[in-house]
């Protein structure tokens, strides 16, 4: 899919787990895992804007568009 | 367990209890059909001592034959009707009902709907002739309901297939 997500990156640089941030925006574990590893259809405006208040930044540090995997 | 499961449960039973008289239903007409083959002297004797020769005995057996016939194909859809019903509950009682599978029974149970209309419709037409041979019979009358449920149940399955294609999208929304 040419929409990346950089969830694991951000994370990294917050030095934050997953299971941390799944407590911090009372999203499920499972959920998170299926958006880090790229594998979810889609993303809800909510989950977006609870992981960047979580994480203090904004939606294009987690998400970006390639164009070459078109 | 909450009241809808324990609706759930309970539903799940009467389509079991329904499922096991029609099949003792089918049993019965299949072993009416049997009693009455060539040869059976005995339910010649019983119309004749009922009807005495107000009836041509050869004429009410075949008769009776053609209507036991009429009872299988309609127990036959009861039981595809049920099971498909049966088979719905459980996916209910797993939490996902909304899938394609769900719909396909939908549409299954309107087809079967549809043979028990047209297995009324015969049977319309074997109380007419009923009468023709002067013979006692149940009433019967067009059954409007089950031409409706018959389009209930169509409808219903188109309703379903777009809500397990709504379902399939939100299963991989986070």
């Amino acid at each position: 899919m040419p929409v990346r997500v950089h969830l694991d990156d951000v994370l990294h640089a917050r030095r934050m787990t997953l299971t941390e941030l799944s407590e911090r925006v009372d999203i499920t574990l499972a959920n998170l895992s299926i958006l880090k590893t790229g594998k979810a259809k889609a993303i809800r405006f909510s989950t977006l804007e609870a992981i960047c208040t979580a994480l203090a930044c904004q939606p294009g540090d987690i998400l970006s568009f390639d164009q070459e995997t078109l | 367990m909450t009241r809808s499961d324990r609706l759930l449960k309970a539903s799940i039973l009467v389509v079991q209890a329904f499922r096991i008289a029609n099949a003792a239903a089918v049993f019965l007409f299949v072993a009416a059909l049997i009693a009455t083959l060539p040869g059976a002297e005995w339910v010649e004797a019983a119309l004749l001592r009922k009807y005495h020769h107000s009836v041509d005995p050869g004429a009410v057996i075949a008769f009776m034959q053609v209507t036991m016939l009429l009872s299988l194909p309609v127990g036959y859809a009861i039981e595809r009707l049920l099971a498909a019903l049966r088979a719905m509950l459980r996916t209910v009682q797993d939490g996902e009902p909304f899938v394609g599978t769900n719909a396909a029974r939908l549409r299954t149970i309107g087809w079967m709907l549809l043979v028990v209309q047209f297995a009324d419709l015969a049977l319309g037409g074997v109380t007419a002739v009923a009468g023709m041979l002067h013979i006692e019979f149940l009433p019967w009358q067009p059954s409007f309901t089950g031409w409706i449920a018959v389009l209930i149940a169509f409808v219903l399955a188109q309703v379903f297939e777009r809500g397990a294609a709504l379902q399939a999208d939100l299963d991989g929304t986070v």
